[in-house]
């Protein structure tokens, strides 16, 4: 190594190694999204937000968040994130009114990364 | 910064200060290789201080992916379809844990540094192995992105994070006038080792694919899926330091 510091354990694996700005996870968390409108009266897509305060964040490229639900992916609904100034929308994108309806308890797990 | 500890690289761009007050990532457990499919790693839905990375066996070349099998979600791979699919006939994982969930060594060696709150920001010992993120990328909506591991890492050292390879396989084998029907939804990674480490390769692939015949794991995107646009998705991919 050229710079940055690395210390091993004592089989000689790496056990900290900073030497690059890599990235990191800086925050991880679950929302709940209130989808009660979600209807088959709908329009869609349509998504339904949850903002979570995340201090520092911007939308200027250093900030990524990886999200996932807690159902198994199905074609009708899709999550993703929106960064914006200080905090982030989690958002569950209902693409169809078909499976399921009113969904008042839409859980979102997420992991907010530093690059 | 008025104390701490803070280290800049060779541009002088922090890499790492004590600033940073929030926990860090590590590998405490040894790796855990399971032959076959459907290898069954115990995941737990939504933590937030444990994080599943899979990958094939080494020197292995498949199709990694969780399948939800009615009462967990394991490696894929229960059901013909998903072998004949692509899925990876054995896999290696680990869990990524954030430290402040970890128990530091009470004695021994290396570094410990504390956060204002007097819990541990970062310490090394009692930890099995680091982490570094290679790789956060976006993959579209009925496309995929691949990954070449051109820097010449061990390949065997290179997982995904598997909360980002969700699939559901819907099949139905049809009978009298009614056809077949194959459904994919979700995300899958597949994992391509050439034997050279520098152009292995790892394929990440996100969409919808439906038809009336077998969906292998390099099936053409319904080209007709007009919410594909809706459906960006992130993933992340790393190596485990050796």
């Amino acid at each position: 190594m050229a710079y940055g510091f690395e210390i091993y354990n004592a089989s000689g694996n790496i056990t900290l190694k900073r030497t690059s700005r890599v990235p990191r996870i800086v925050q991880t968390g679950t929302v709940s999204i209130d989808a009660s409108g979600y209807s088959i009266s709908g329009s869609f897509p349509h998504t339904f937000s949850s903002n979570v305060t995340v201090s520092g964040c911007a939308d200027d490229g250093t900030w990524d968040v990886i999200t996932y639900s807690d159902e198994h992916p199905n074609g009708y609904r899709t999550n993703h994130a929106t960064i914006n100034t200080g905090s982030i929308d989690m958002n569950m994108t209902a693409l169809s009114y078909i499976y399921t309806f009113n969904i008042t308890d839409y859980k979102i797990y997420y992991y907010i990364l530093r690059t | 910064m008025s104390y701490g500890m803070e280290v800049t690289n060779s541009s002088g761009r922090t890499v790492f200060n004590t600033d940073e007050v929030y926990p860090n990532f590590y590998v405490p457990n040894a790796v855990t290789t399971v032959n076959g499919y459907s290898a069954d790693p115990s995941f737990t839905e939504g933590s937030t201080t444990e994080i599943l990375m899979g990958r094939p066996k080494d020197n292995n070349t498949g199709t990694l992916f969780l399948e939800d099998d009615g009462t967990s979600y394991k490696f894929g791979g229960s059901q013909t379809y998903l072998q004949t699919f692509g899925a990876a006939n054995g896999v290696k994982y680990f869990y990524l844990k954030r430290q402040d969930a970890l128990t530091p060594a009470s004695s021994g060696y290396g570094i410990e540094i504390l956060k204002p709150n007097g819990t541990d920001l970062q310490f090394s010992g009692n930890i099995n192995r680091g982490f570094e993120i290679l790789l956060v990328a976006n993959v579209a909506g009925g496309s995929q992105y691949i990954f070449t591991n051109s820097d010449g890492y061990d390949f065997n050292d290179l997982f995904i994070a598997m909360t980002c390879t969700k699939l559901k396989y819907n099949y139905s084998p049809g009978g009298g006038y009614v056809p077949a029907f194959h459904g994919v939804y979700g995300m899958w990674a597949t994992f391509t080792d050439t034997g050279t480490d520098s152009t292995c390769t790892i394929t990440v692939r996100n969409g919808t694919i439906v038809t009336a015949a077998q969906i292998l794991e390099n099936h053409a995107f319904q080209s007709n899926w007009v919410l594909a646009q809706y459906n960006n998705q992130k993933f992340f991919i790393g190596r485990i330091l050796s």
